[in-house]
């Protein structure tokens, strides 16, 4: 399984290729290579024929055909997800693992970075690149996989780019960022709290003066709750870091008023209608705080919970859990008073 | 044009005396220590601290070469009476050639003319001419940019390379935040013609041998990661891009290190080893980038940065052993494509986003990819490989803005 991931990885990262050219990329044995792409020998076009430089004959240039990329990206992230994990360094257990270089470069551009860049163009692409990272390394392995210190700078990962999402948000729409930056602090303050828990004060120190660097007055419920219309707005507006923005506002605002229902409703429509992963995150996170519940919100969850998008789909199944969890506990409470 | 500064006269003095004492010291040490001489030796490595203090506190209007002879018959007249005994006659060879040498600068050669450094105006544009007093720096630069300059033409024929001035300045404290103790820094700056120059931060005070031969890395640091920056608009350039570009200070600093390593062997003329050239500098590389995840604060501030550059050249290294147009020669393509993006003199945020986007979507050497590490950089890296046009490396650091 490993050697066919490894020679399908090659295939698209060479684009075309012949099979001595797969058996370098790879590191899979030439025995192997054949069998594969004698296997996947419909899905492949073949370009020519060319000799090979020095000894070894001829050889077929082969290109992945287009139409069958996309199913080859799916086996590969089926593949991964099954592969086993190896230690990075033999004889190193996995909590001793370091932390992927991607991780710290990813933090690392968001700390320091980020405030630095002047374009928004610039800050897009440095929290585009940071997202990705964040979801490539939740997705790839199921949480309890994943070293401790890893985990933990995913957290930090994960707080700075709501912090960064906010920051961006505020370029456009400042009065209901406020609101993503309270949050976003509070996450980083958790992190940071944890990192300190670690041994890493100087690190924790760091994601603190990162988020009190971003200074934006929150705007209380009640005034929120009066900008309906703007609310609606900002939850359509072109700039996703707006929506998510927005996605937070209007939780902050449902969990403490009489229109719960139809704020409620517009989260829910997020969840399920917003073309972005990451305005369906949130609005997938947020639903499982939020104090006002019906079955339009579990009916959304456990659809979003089937979704492609792995973070979508984890954040849906945790708010699932939450929302049970809440259940049970109320239930547990009516029998108490009844008893 | 305005010539490059240097460290001040009487500061000179005193570096003078180091600079000619070092190397002979370092060439005799291993013969003294056999010999059971290290009390003799020590105690000449003392004198030549305080010989290099005296020069500095001469009278500002004493020339150097006048006030090296005074100190070289100080230097006489103490080792009579400190290097005494049966150890004596050892240190008769090593005392000849440091007499010798202070005896032999004269600032008229060096000048050309009647007029030398009197702490004036002109004294910078004595020493860039000449600059005998600072001569193992000079000849440490020279060397250091001819491999550079070598590196460049060698991976970019086509470039017109910008003149690399040499400058030196003083420094009171190390000149660096680096955990090593070695008091040599450098900068590089471009003068309004286009020009670059390169400046050798010192602590002379600190100066030791270690120190002597760290220059050189430092130097080929700065010519190879900076001195070419931006060389295809050389009249546009303004400013570097500063201490925290991963570019230039890990990916560059790590490729400025293996260039080092393979052509300071054939320097001729200098007054060390390539081994200990090497040595040293390895010393000081690994240090600029060291990283831990402890928890401590790593001691440079832009430790992080050099780490994330160092290992992006490592895994892109790692990507060209494995590309069928570069496996033959994947440290040369490295190269190349390195000296390229310096060349094109992106902004700071570009060498960011480069740097980010490798570390982001390459595996580390040996490493299994992700599914996401396949098909982005290596195809942009493979098309460039084949068209050599940066604009196909990657989107983010396109020479089109």
């Amino acid at each position: 399984m490993s050697e066919r991931y490894k020679v399908l990885g090659a295939m698209l990262a060479l684009g075309d290729f012949t099979v001595p050219e797969l058996t370098q990329y790879s590191g899979v044995s030439p025995h192997t290579v054949r069998t594969v792409v004698s296997r996947e020998r419909r899905n492949l076009k073949p370009l020519g024929i060319e000799a090979a430089t020095g000894r070894g004959g001829r050889f077929k240039r082969l290109q992945v055909q287009p139409a069958q990329a996309e199913s080859i990206r799916q086996e590969l992230n089926e593949l991964y997800r099954a592969l086993p994990r190896e230690s990075t360094v033999p004889g190193q257990g996995t909590e001793s693992q370091p932390v992927p270089l991607a991780i710290l470069a990813a933090e690392d551009a968001l700390i320091r970075r980020f405030p630095q860049a002047g374009a928004p163009e610039e800050r897009k692409h440095l929290l585009n690149l940071a997202e990705r990272v964040w979801q490539r390394y939740c997705s790839a392995l199921p949480e309890e996989d994943l070293p401790s210190t890893t985990r933990l700078y995913l957290d930090s990962l994960d707080g700075l780019r709501k912090l960064c999402s906010a920051e961006l948000a505020a370029t456009y729409e400042p009065f209901f960022s406020g609101l993503a930056f309270d949050r976003a602090k509070e996450s980083m303050r958790v992190v940071a709290a944890a990192f300190k828990r670690a041994g890493q004060a100087g690190h924790a120190a760091e994601l603190l003066d990162r988020a009190l660097a971003s200074s934006a007055g929150s705007p209380s419920p009640e005034i929120i709750r009066s900008k309906t219309t703007e609310m609606s707005e900002s939850l359509e507006h072109p700039e996703v870091y707006v929506r998510e923005a927005a996605v937070q506002a209007a939780a902050t605002a449902a969990s403490a008023s009489n229109a719960s229902r139809q704020l409620t409703s517009d989260i829910v429509t997020r969840l399920l209608q917003d073309s972005d992963p990451v305005v369906r995150r949130t609005a997938a996170e947020v639903l499982g705080e939020l104090t006002y519940q019906d079955a339009a919100v579990e009916q959304a969850l456990t659809k979003a919970a089937r979704e492609d998008e792995p973070a979508v789909r984890s954040a849906a199944r945790k708010s699932l859990a939450v929302l049970e969890a809440h259940s049970s506990r109320e239930a547990v409470a009516q029998a108490l008073e009844t008893a | 044009m305005a010539s490059a500064s240097h460290i001040s006269f009487e500061q000179r003095k005193g570096l003078a005396v180091r600079l000619i004492a070092l190397p002979l010291l370092h060439q005799h040490e291993a013969r003294l220590l056999q010999v059971g001489a290290q009390n003799g030796l020590q105690w000449l490595r003392g004198e030549i601290s305080y010989l290099a203090g005296q020069a500095i506190m001469s009278p500002p209007g004493e020339h150097l070469d006048s006030n090296l002879k005074d100190l070289a018959k100080t230097l006489l007249t103490a080792s009579a009476s400190h290097l005494t005994g049966t150890f004596a006659p050892r240190f008769s060879p090593l005392l000849t050639q440091l007499t010798g040498h202070m005896n032999a600068l004269s600032c008229c050669t060096c000048s050309g003319s009647p007029s030398v450094c009197e702490g004036g105006q002109n004294d910078d544009a004595l020493v860039a001419g000449g600059g005998h007093c600072i001569g193992l720096l000079r000849q440490l630069f020279d060397v250091a940019l001819q491999i550079a300059q070598d590196a460049f033409h060698r991976y970019l024929p086509a470039l017109s390379l910008p003149a690399v001035g040499f400058s030196t300045a003083h420094w009171n404290k190390k000149p660096h935040d680096i955990p090593v103790e070695l008091y040599c820094g450098g900068s590089t700056a471009f003068a309004n013609g286009g020009n670059s120059v390169v400046q050798l931060h010192l602590t002379p005070a600190a100066l030791d041998w270690d120190t002597c031969l760290a220059c050189l890395y430092v130097l080929v640091h700065e010519c190879f990661c900076h001195a070419f920056y931006g060389a295809r608009n050389p009249s546009k350039r303004e400013e570097g891009t500063g201490n925290d570009d991963p570019f230039t200070e890990g990916w560059m600093d790590w490729l400025a290190h293996e260039l080092l390593l393979k052509n300071v062997y054939l320097a001729h003329g200098l007054p060390a080893s390539g081994t200990e050239f090497a040595s040293i500098a390895t010393i000081f590389t690994e240090a600029r980038s060291q990283y831990t995840l402890d928890g401590s604060k790593p001691q440079s501030t832009y430790a992080l940065s050099r780490f994330l550059g160092k290992e992006a050249a490592i895994k892109m290294h790692g990507l060209l052993k494995r590309l069928p147009e570069s496996r033959a020669g994947a440290l040369e393509a490295l190269f190349r494509l390195s000296c390229d993006v310096l060349a094109e003199g992106f902004p700071l945020q570009k060498h960011e986003a480069f740097v980010y986007e490798v570390n982001m979507g390459l595996p580390s050497p040996g490493g299994q990819e992700d599914p996401y590490q396949f098909e982005e950089i290596p195809r942009s890296v493979r098309m460039y490989l084949i068209n050599n046009k940066l604009n196909t490396l990657f989107p983010m650091i396109s020479p089109a803005s």
